[in-house]
């Protein structure tokens, strides 16, 4: 049993390490200057500046790109659940003919590579001059983040016994009652990890935002990439950015971590 | 069911608030396109003594270019003294370079949104061949559209000849650099050497530095990018070859070619481990922090040797032309195009911009922050810029020869494989005349035959 504990802290904390040592290397890079950056060996005591942050703030307004990206991704989640959600519960409960095919070709809308897509909605855009606008980009967001929402809460509501829902429907409760009332309160859980999900995929997403994106429509992704030019790179900068980016996300987790384990384990053991 | 009904009321609500916000936001933002009318007076004098041409008050001009590196930073200044000028207003659209291509041709192809694009030699002709690109020619043969002196004569011939197609000129040019040799010069003293003069020189001297003080012997871009292919480009110049001929078909000489190689493979016995994986940056940090004895990369990337704040060396490097035979020195002749887009409903403000950044005064500025070269011939007669650029001299004398990589779609693929080629070479893959025959291939595949 001891031997069992002691490989099982080695495994934890050589995965520990290996996932933070590049984070820890960013943050220590954001607060170094560039000659401290450039050394030949590794270079651990410093004189912390935030020059790079006050860089990247003031002149290069990454705010801007941190907003753009913050109501892309809500509104994309947003329109996600909205739709997903009661696809997921037809899906489930409702009598459709053929609904392993439905639920199969909205998973397949999933596989398609982004870049096949990218250039038909670069199209549609332009043509309905959407093109640059928050909107393209959240209904760009919500291709890859729908079949998710339907999916992981189809499944959770097939997780849920169907008999709450047909108590509520002989106490009078219409079949969107139940839905409303009784399925979606029990599956809160779920809902909320499908956002958690839906919310990092498009804070994440690169590929739609660069082709579909206007110069004030940038997300956190296209703002960090930027630090690469053609003959340097800005690492103290692209560091500083990485980490601004970092941190919204990670508060994210740490406010959803009850959630997504409750989420993501939901119906995982029957009673 | 009371939790439950509570749960449903704040999930609802906060989807709700949620897709309506989302609905706001969807009615602004930013297209990406370009506005105004286009009116104004293109012919207007300068508002300030050296200042652009022309006023155009309604004019809003959206300007595509890469993001990063020091220029962006500098071009926001450019734009916003132009735009105090002339009245009207200049925003830049910064993507990163590895998707610069793509967002430009989808956006020319389109509806446009842009106005001024920054567009790199390989896509040239291909914008220019697809009508995207509006030809300048009137424009800058009108005298009350330029400030007095500055016209086609302005500009050193080959570079300016780089913006034409089809007899017509579409864009005027700067960010004009090359390859050239750094050497450190109190290590050369140390140890009795001269400063290189020819490349079998360059490769014995790195041979006898590599491993003295915990230096390479020599530094140099390995990595698939672009830079290699630059530095082959400048090797084979200095032999009198070249990748293409004035008909666009292949001239590349196997053996000019094969002996290019040998020195690239003799040389990267002698550079830092890892040199596969050297960008420029990454040859110019290791020369910059004592690493290497010397270096060869582009222009603008030996900046870095000579900033206090990235080089523990500043000061200590020397710089010479690559050379195959002495007092022949050669290199490749890089620059970038501006260009108005065809599109564009605001082609006079545009020519104005055009203008004013490429002019020689404008230039060095940017070159004193850069390390790139203007493209007008008063540039280089500029004593400030000579004063601030160490490497300027090498440049030259390396220009005085130099040819420009070929304006096809095709030519980055071919410049890949030429890469791949080098790579396998100084791996041992390939012997130099493997190498030369893989990039005939190559460049004969892309350019035609």
């Amino acid at each position: 049993m001891k031997r069992w504990t002691v490989a099982s802290y080695t495994i934890v904390v050589v995965f520990l390490l290996v996932v933070l040592v590049p984070i820890a290397a960013v943050v220590v890079n954001s607060l170094k200057v560039p000659a401290d950056i450039f050394t030949p060996s590794l270079k651990l005591a410093f004189t912390p500046t935030f020059d790079n942050y006050a860089k990247v703030l003031g002149d290069l307004h990454f705010q801007t790109f941190l907003m753009n990206s913050t109501l892309v991704a809500l509104g994309s989640t947003a329109l996600s659940l909205a739709v997903g959600v009661p696809a997921a519960y037809a899906l489930a409960r409702l009598p459709i003919r053929g609904r392993e095919l439905w639920a199969g070709g909205i998973l397949f809308t999933r596989m398609v590579p982004a870049v096949a897509l990218v250039v038909p909605m670069y199209v549609i855009f332009q043509r309905t001059e959407l093109l640059g606008t928050y909107f393209a980009l959240i209904a760009a967001h919500t291709t890859f983040n729908l079949p998710i929402v339907i999916w992981m809460m189809r499944s959770f509501f097939e997780e849920l016994p169907p008999d709450l829902e047909e108590a509520a429907l002989v106490d009078g409760s219409g079949r969107f009652g139940a839905f409303w009332r009784v399925a979606l309160p029990l599956t809160a859980p779920g809902l909320a990890a499908t956002a958690v999900l839906c919310l990092l995929f498009s804070w994440n997403e690169f590929l739609f935002a660069l082709v579909l994106s206007g110069r004030d429509t940038q997300t956190v992704p296209i703002g960090v990439a930027s630090f690469i030019g053609t003959v340097s790179v800005d690492w103290g900068g692209s560091s500083a950015a990485a980490v601004l980016a970092l941190v919204p996300v990670f508060l994210l987790g740490l406010v959803a971590q009850r959630f997504l384990v409750r989420g993501l384990t939901f119906g995982a053991v029957k009673g | 069911m009371a939790r439950p009904q509570r749960q449903v009321r704040r999930w609802s609500g906060f989807a709700i608030a949620l897709v309506v916000a989302s609905a706001v936001v969807a009615c602004s933002g930013g297209t990406g396109g370009s506005g105004g009318s286009g009116d104004g007076d293109p012919n207007a004098a300068p508002a300030s003594a050296g200042g652009p041409m022309g006023r155009f008050p309604d004019d809003k001009l959206v300007l595509s270019r890469w993001a990063g590196d020091p220029w962006t930073s500098g071009q926001k200044d450019a734009a916003a003294a132009w735009a105090k000028d002339t009245g009207g207003s200049l925003d830049l659209d910064a993507v990163p370079y590895e998707n610069l291509h793509d967002k430009q041709a989808l956006a020319l192809a389109g509806a446009g949104g842009y106005d001024i694009l920054y567009v790199h030699p390989s896509w040239f002709g291909e914008f220019a061949k697809a009508g995207y690109l509006a030809p300048i020619d009137d424009k800058l043969a009108d005298p009350k559209r330029n400030p007095g002196g500055f016209s086609a004569d302005s500009f050193l011939p080959n570079v300016l000849a780089q913006g034409k197609y089809d007899g017509k000129q579409y864009c005027l040019p700067d960010f004009v650099s090359t390859t050239v040799l750094a050497y450190r010069k109190d290590v050369f003293e140390k140890n009795g050497l001269k400063p290189p003069t020819t490349l079998d020189e360059v490769a014995a001297d790195a041979a006898t530095l590599n491993g003295k003080d915990g230096m390479a012997g020599i530094a140099l871009p390995g990595k698939r990018g672009g830079a290699v292919a630059d530095v082959m480009g400048s090797l084979l110049t200095a032999q009198g070859n070249w990748w293409f001929g004035a008909d666009g078909k292949t001239t590349l000489d196997k053996s000019a070619a094969a002996n290019a190689v040998r020195f690239y493979v003799q040389a990267a016995k002698n550079a830092p481990s890892g040199v596969l994986n050297f960008h420029v940056d990454e040859a110019s940090t290791a020369a910059a922090q004592g690493k290497a004895a010397m270096i060869i990369s582009t222009t603008p990337s030996l900046q870095a040797l000579e900033d206090p704040a990235k080089s523990s060396t500043a000061g200590k490097w020397g710089y010479a032309p690559l050379a195959f035979t002495a007092d022949k020195p050669a290199g490749e002749l890089i620059y970038w195009n501006w260009c108005i887009a065809a599109k564009s409903t605001q082609q006079d403000a545009a020519y104005s911009f055009l203008q004013w950044y490429t002019s020689g005064e404008q230039q060095a500025k940017v070159a004193i922050a850069a390390a790139t070269g203007g493209a007008t011939k008063d540039f280089y007669t500029n004593p400030d810029v000579a004063a601030k650029l160490p490497f300027l001299d090498a440049m030259n004398k390396a220009l005085t020869t130099s040819n420009p990589q070929p304006s096809v779609a095709a030519w980055p693929k071919a410049q890949d494989q030429i890469e791949l080629a080098v790579q396998e070479a100084i791996q041992g893959k390939k012997s130099p005349e493997q190498a030369a025959d893989a990039m005939y291939q190559a460049v004969s595949s892309a350019l035609g035959g």
